[in-house]
């Protein structure tokens, strides 16, 4: 085959699958069935990405970046028949630099293996979105990627000094800074942070890195009702202590990891789960202030006594949105994010608008961020139950917006958020969009048909 | 082997597809995907590729080739937040494509070539292919296992002892007033010197003498190939050879023929007449070292430092896997710990996967190795053959003396 052999000229024969059976892997992300891509490419170095992109260009191919295909909302899945330029290849941890808290990472570096691996030299790399043990920080930053420590620490934006970047015409760029702060020309970088493979190919990041945290403490919070524990999440960011982590799970999200290695959460009941870290005394003063707070707010309050305690805690937050397949065959998975001060309207909202379209829904998710995991559950063979869910969801968005908040706060647009951008913003500013991503890929190449009307 | 083949009608044992979630968390955890990082080479790439096969009505050689690239380690299982166990819809999906057919027969064909222009290496080959012909019996694994292309890597073909253990002792009977059998699998019966010695003298420790009945395969290489019937062919005889009397234990040193038995036997047999005696055997297969730590047995290791290569079989399926670990730190030994990455990281055999896909599987060994010799031991104990073959064969191919055994004291 044709394409087959140009192809394995850049990246040799191995670093090319065209069979069936291996494309029936590239169809999809972890939620979005597309078709499967004509081809998928594993590039070794920057140089054989911009070889992959020049050949696209030059036959018109649409690209599609791939991570680990960790994705919820289409980013990664082909729509056409595509190439599937995957960066697993490129996974290795190129420098540390331990005086300046940086480090030179390929794209294909497994998040959750980097982390470890800077936790062996007593650094820390804060971003912790729930897929780390599989996703990677290039997929990461071109999702921009939240996750569990956001709430102190932010997301994978935060994290990131410089990228680089192997653009539509095949050029490679390096965008941002090795230093503290930096001033000069456009923040680029930001632009392709998030921007989910349509403006560029990110094959290369620089983190910024922290001293890994001396000490941990985790404190559980179970509350009667649900309102209970948003109030009290919010009481908890208006007090002197910022929790590292702070989790919010449902009595029916609870219920689902039930027999499922999740038993460390007591079923029948809410939860908040958090983590302080820093300094074994300054932890211990502040574990004991949030565990007031929770106590004030109407909680029983448990504190793991050991890490591995607190391990089968955050294990069992960690495999809340498989055990919700336990429940109903399928789910809808937004990540709606209102301001803090909304989080309990917004659990509310959510609660009231399921009982009117009789849909079974499950929250969880970053009560610390206002990012709330909304999980409608369904039986997709169920044609009036599909109908019914997919109302729920568009009052669920409406809700959203009138709270303030924003659609994603973490999984981005993909293909299933995209029709609705123009829900929250403006013609002016996707206008704006259009245009940034007809001068960045002017033959639309780049993941044709994702994020932008 | 070549040509396509439609999927059996009865697709009721892939039914847990549909519990696969897409998550993705098997990839970071599969030996295989950590070398070449395709996707197709991760659990969720393989259920893509069955998921594709049932919905297109048709197996591929290319599907064949696919699914022999698995370990069946089960790492990808272990980690598996929706609990979906990968291994068995592989080996499923290996046994519905047909994959084992071509594989039986590999040695014999091997044998039948004219003689003329052959490498030194092939020649090599065939004098040991001529050993299986003699030494095993037909249905053994070891013939599944010594595929050409593993020689072709320039690994290194183990030298048959001149008298099996098995040889020798076949037919003994059970002294010291306990009805113990011992299963010694192909690899400790006819292959590896030392491994039944080393066993009996434990069991002298005790006053006991085990049985050694006739035996041929527990069919666990023919099972993980997807050669189905043969696997059932050398289930029902493992079970007549150990159904003539009735043994209080039957003891195997390897604990992937231990676990295969104790697991699969009587589901392997349950739609024939030896179902109910399959289900009271596989009750009492014992992994030896599980059997001997409960027994009072052990061995006189004081103050030598071991490293331990836990098989995946004893890690994950076999009953009481890591007993040896408690074994030989009751008989003195300093069993070093080694991080829960490297202890669970598979030798990189798997079964027939070492003779398909013999560069990977060193490449996946070394690693293996690598983290064992790390910790400095003076002796590496594995208990399954499969693993000691390989571990050994990497340890020659790199020049490393330490030894390594499947029984305690280390004798090669």
């Amino acid at each position: 085959m044709n394409l087959a052999k140009e192809l394995a000229a850049i990246v040799g024969a191995d670093g090319v699958l065209t069979e069936a059976g291996d494309l029936a892997a590239y169809a999809n992300d972890s939620r979005v069935e597309g078709v499967p891509p004509r081809a998928a490419v594993l590039p070794a170095d920057i140089a054989q990405v911009q070889a992959i992109v020049r050949w696209c260009a030059a036959r018109r191919t649409p690209l599609v970046p791939r991570g680990a295909g960790t994705g919820t909302v289409g980013g990664a899945t082909p729509v056409t028949a595509a190439i599937v330029l995957d960066l697993s290849r490129l996974n290795r941890i190129l420098a540390v630099d331990a005086d300046n808290r940086l480090a030179d990472v390929e794209a294909g570096v497994i998040t959750g293996e980097f982390q470890r691996a800077m936790e062996a030299q007593g650094l820390f790399y804060p971003p912790d979105p729930a897929s780390a043990d599989s996703s990677t920080l290039g997929g990461n930053a071109a999702t921009n990627a939240g996750g569990l420590r956001a709430v102190k620490y932010g997301v994978t934006a935060d994290w990131i000094a410089a990228l680089d970047v192997v653009l539509a015409d095949g050029q490679s760029i390096r965008a941002g800074v090795r230093t503290r702060k930096g001033a000069m020309g456009y923040d680029v970088a930001s632009l392709f942070v998030g921007s989910e493979g349509t403006l560029g190919v990110i094959t290369g990041l620089t983190v910024r890195l922290l001293p890994k945290p001396a000490s941990k403490e985790t404190v559980l919070g179970l509350f009667a009702e649900l309102r209970l524990a948003g109030e009290a999440a919010r009481q908890v960011l208006r007090g002197p202590v910022t929790p590292a982590a702070m989790e919010l799970m449902d009595a029916t999200a609870i219920a689902a990891t039930q027999g499922r290695g999740g038993d460390a959460l007591p079923p029948g009941r809410h939860a908040l789960l958090l983590d302080v870290d820093g300094q074994p005394d300054a932890v211990r003063a502040e574990a004991d202030v949030v565990a007031d707070i929770l106590r004030r707010s109407g909680a029983e309050v448990r504190r793991a006594r050991e890490r591995a305690e607190a391990e089968l805690l955050w294990s069992a937050r960690r495999s809340l949105s498989q055990a919700l397949y336990n429940l109903r065959p399928q789910r809808s998975a937004d990540d709606v994010t209102v301001p803090v001060s909304r989080l309990v309207e917004l659990i509310e909202g959510v609660a009231s608008l399921a009982r009117r379209e009789e849909v079974l829904q499950a929250c969880f998710g970053h009560a610390g961020d206002g990012n709330v995991h909304v999980n409608l559950l369904y039986d997709p063979a169920d044609a009036n139950e599909v109908a019914r869910v997919k109302r729920a969801r568009d009052e669920l968005f409406r809700l959203t917006l009138r709270l303030g908040g924003t659609l994603s706060g973490e999984h981005g647009v993909g293909l299933t958020k995209r029709p609705y951008l123009s829900w929250e913003q403006g013609p002016a500013l996707i206008d704006l969009q259009q245009r940034l991503k007809r001068t960045l890929d002017p033959l639309n190449i780049l993941n044709p048909g994702k994020v932008l009307p | 082997m070549s040509a396509d083949c439609p999927p059996s009608p009865d697709v009721s044992r892939f039914a847990p597809l549909d519990k696969c979630v897409r998550c993705g968390s098997c990839r970071a955890a599969c030996p295989v995907f950590d070398l070449t990082r395709r996707e197709t080479d991760a659990a969720r790439g393989r259920l893509a590729r069955i998921r594709r096969a049932l919905a297109a009505g048709c197996w591929t050689a290319a599907d064949r080739e696919a699914l022999s690239r698995c370990l069946l380690c089960g790492r990808c299982a272990d980690v598996c937040k929706a609990g979906v166990e990968t291994t068995a819809l592989v080996q499923a999906a290996k046994e519905d494509a047909g994959c084992g057919d071509g594989l039986i027969g590999v040695v014999a064909e091997a044998l039948l070539a004219d003689d003329a222009g052959l490498s030194a290496a092939v020649r090599r080959y065939r004098r040991f292919a001529r050993w299986l012909t003699r030494a095993t019996p037909e249905a053994s694994g070891l013939r599944l296992r010594f595929a050409l292309p593993y020689l072709e890597a320039g690994r290194l073909l183990p030298e048959p002892p001149a008298i099996s253990y098995l040889d020798r002792w076949t037919g003994r009977p059970a002294q010291g007033g306990r009805k113990i059998a011992l299963f010694l699998g192909c690899g400790a019966g006819r292959l590896f010197a030392g491994v039944g010695e080393e066993l009996d003298r434990r069991l002298a420790t005790l006053g006991l003498t085990a049985a050694v009945p006739p035996q041929a395969c527990c069919g666990l290489a023919a099972w993980g190939v997807g050669a189905g019937q043969a696997a059932v062919a050398a289930a029902a005889a493992w079970v007549e050879a150990f159904s003539g009397e009735e043994w209080e234990a039957v003891l195997a040193p390897c604990a992937s023929c231990a676990a295969h038995l104790q697991r699969r036997l009587p589901a392997l047999l349950a739609r024939t007449p030896l179902a109910t005696t399959a289900k009271g055997l596989a009750a009492r297969v014992e992994d030896a070292h599980a059997w001997l730590l409960r027994e009072g047995g052990r061995d006189e290791l004081a103050g030598r430092r071991v490293a331990v290569h836990l098989p995946c079989h004893a890690r994950r399926d076999v009953r009481e896997g890591r007993a040896v670990i408690a074994f030989l730190r009751r008989s003195g030994a300093d069993v070093v710990e080694l991080p829960k990455e490297q202890d669970e990281l598979c030798c990189g055999m798997g079964g027939s996967f070492g003779a398909r896909h013999p560069r990977l599987a060193q490449r996946i060994g070394r690693r293996k190795l690598e983290a064992l010799l790390a910790a400095g031991p003076e002796l590496i104990v594995t208990t399954c053959s499969g693993c000691l073959w390989q571990l050994r064969d990497l340890a020659a191919s790199l020049g490393v003396a330490t030894p390594i055994a499947m029984t305690s004291t280390g004798r090669r």
